[in-house]
């Protein structure tokens, strides 16, 4: 019994290791990358110890002005992305827990099923109208595409989290005196203020790091951050390895800081509905 | 306060009927209780008169005003639930105000209905506590306290004492009673729980398969049971019922014409010698004490069940052969196929 257990506890320990490690390599290699002196970057065998150095960032700052518009961008669009999903999948979340209806449940299902599609599928055909309607390469285009991409799972999210506040609360709201809205506003969205966060965590992932539809929408006012770091790659001077790992690293380190940060949330919306509260 | 008028109430989900026309007077400052088994459109009814469930036909009128299509904010009507629904982000002080807030009651108005609500509920030492640092009795009085703090017209209670245990259902029972008659506010209170319902009822209103059963104060309503269903509903052990054609070892004498059953209440059974009356026998089947009384449960000649209450330790022993009797005052009669009372 005491061996079982013991080869049990190395076996996790090993498994949690791999995990860490597969993880984590990555994200270090970039970190360290982006702080060793150029020639020591791809420096076989690799260095661990070295002096430290913030040369690439300065020239991140100097060269590449267009990142940290980009970045400017980035979080202007994510930030609009976020609000508009939550604000969507809020009230969508909040009619598909309270009311019942045969049209409404087929399209849960539907809601689950656009999530199926590639996003290039819908991605081309809006093109055209994306032109004719003026909005390309613009902010808000990009903030209610992203959105809209997150209001079907954010929707079914927010439905759960709703689900388990008690109808009762609504009914004693609105014998209080409150009107829909205001129970919204007053009882639920506090209530449900952690699926909230768990959806906003998903919006600023996603709209932070996405690359596919920037860029096919946005070429020079709204370009965002990754897309910039894309150009960095192809640049005609040859790709200088040290500033491009400093810009992964700051494209990486808001979005790692907020969803440790968020850990918890992103738990409690991934199991949401799992076990009874 | 104000009076409640229900005229041919009804209420449809789809095409299943859950209340199938109901005419009620409920006079201003009467309690009134709802009483019934589970699924008998009691909790529903009291959720149309809150405005929580659409009325498909029939008036609703409280203190004169058909509200049968007003929201339920601007019914004047306050409601206990049955698990508090206590907004559990707000303070106790937040929740009894929240309702006053919304109507725009100036704030030292609101200040002065909080302290008084928290005064008569004896729960000012709560007041900034959230409710789940609270005890159920405690949520059971912030959520009576939700509702006294705005004067309504009438309270509605919908099983407000089901989540609380044995003893302190009791205690909140007794304190409902006292701030109702306190207050002089019309109530319409929903349980299922008989026992509740007789002791805090002015009017008892007995309900089954969406329709009223019987009307009458709690006594009248135990005293002359109108139909069998009310009969065998209300008391506790339930009155014996027995079909007399099968009964037919026993002289039941001149019955009633159309009498299939008659009712037998546990405590009417006599274990004193016969000297007049309808004549019992039959074989202790199981004794149940229960302290100043005890139910004796008997296998009858013709093979029917029947429960006596006796008082003290009973005086027999199982398999005992007895002859006890009853009183032809005490016989309820009724038709077994109308189920309605027949003498």
């Amino acid at each position: 019994m005491r061996t079982r257990n013991l080869l049990a506890a190395i076996g996790k320990t090993v498994a949690v290791a791999a995990m860490l490690f597969w993880s984590l390599f990555p994200i270090a290699f970039i970190v360290m990358s982006s702080l060793k002196p150029g020639q020591d970057i791809f420096a076989v065998p690799p260095r661990y110890v070295f002096e430290p150095t913030f040369e690439h960032y300065v020239s991140l700052w100097q060269q590449w002005g267009a990142f940290f518009d980009g970045l400017l961008n980035s979080t202007i669009i994510t930030a609009g992305a976020t609000v508009i999903a939550i604000a969507g999948s809020t009230f969508a979340g909040y009619v598909y827990s309270r009311n019942s209806s045969r049209m409404l449940d087929a399209s849960v299902l539907f809601l689950i099923v656009v999530r199926l599609i590639p996003p290039i599928v819908v991605t081309l055909p809006l093109f055209p109208i994306v032109n004719v309607l003026g909005l390309n390469d613009t902010h808000a285009i990009m903030m209610v595409l992203y959105a809209t991409f997150f209001v079907s799972l954010g929707t079914v999210l927010m439905r759960t989290f709703i689900d388990q506040i008690p109808r009762e609360l609504d009914e004693a709201a609105e014998i209080d005196g409150a009107g829909r809205l205001t129970v919204l506003r007053r009882v639920i969205v506090p209530l449900a203020a952690p699926g909230i966060l768990a959806v906003a965590v998903f919006v600023v992932v996603f709209a932070w790091n996405e690359y596919l539809f920037a860029f096919i929408f946005t070429s020079t006012r709204a370009k965002t951050a990754p897309l910039v770091i894309s150009e960095m790659i192809g640049s005609i001077d040859g790709v200088d390895w040290g500033i491009l790992f400093a810009a992964s690293t700051v494209q990486l380190a808001p979005v790692l800081l907020f969803v440790v940060f968020m850990n918890r949330y992103l738990v409690a919306g991934l199991t949401a509905g799992a076990t009874k509260g | 306060m104000a009076a409640i008028e229900l005229v041919d109430l009804k209420k449809n989900y789809g095409s299943v009927p859950a209340v199938k026309g109901i005419d009620l007077s409920v006079s201003d400052g009467e309690m009134i209780v709802l009483v019934g088994p589970s699924g008998c459109g009691k909790s529903t009814l009291l959720r149309m008169i809150a405005g929580l469930e659409s009325v498909t036909s029939g008036h609703l009128r409280i203190a004169g005003k058909d509200v049968g299509s007003v929201e339920p904010a601007d019914r004047d009507i306050a409601m206990v639930f049955q698990n508090y629904a206590l907004y559990p982000h707000m303070s106790v002080r937040q929740n009894l105000e929240y309702g006053l807030k919304n109507r725009g009651f100036p704030r030292q108005d609101i200040e002065r209905r909080v302290a008084e609500a928290a005064a008569i509920l004896e729960i000012e030492p709560y007041l900034e506590r959230r409710p789940r640092q609270l005890s159920g009795g405690q949520r059971q009085r912030v959520a009576m306290g939700r509702a006294i703090v705005r004067n309504p017209a009438a309270f509605l209670f919908d099983e407000p004492l089901s989540n609380l245990d044995a003893k302190l259902r009791v205690q909140m029972r007794v304190e409902i009673r006292k701030l109702q008659k306190r207050l002089g506010t019309t109530s319409i209170y929903v349980t299922h729980d008989q026992l509740e319902a007789m002791t805090l009822a002015d009017r008892l209103v007995v309900m089954n398969g969406g329709r009223i059963e019987q009307i009458g104060t709690p006594i009248e309503v135990y005293e002359r049971p109108q139909t069998l269903f009310v009969a065998g509903f209300i008391g506790s052990p339930p009155m014996n019922l027995i079909d007399v054609g099968q009964a037919d070892d026993v002289d039941w004498g001149e019955l009633p014409p159309q009498t299939g059953v008659v009712g037998v209440r546990p405590d009417a059974v006599c274990t004193a010698p016969m000297t007049e009356g309808i004549g019992l026998s039959g074989v202790v089947e199981l004794i149940e004490p229960i302290g100043g009384e005890s139910h004796v449960h008997l296998l009858l000649n013709g093979g029917q069940a029947l429960i006596a209450s006796v008082p003290g330790k009973a005086g027999v022993a199982e398999g005992d052969r007895v002859n006890w009797h009853i009183d032809r005052a005490d016989l309820h009669c009724f038709d077994k196929s109308t189920g309605r009372r027949t003498d």
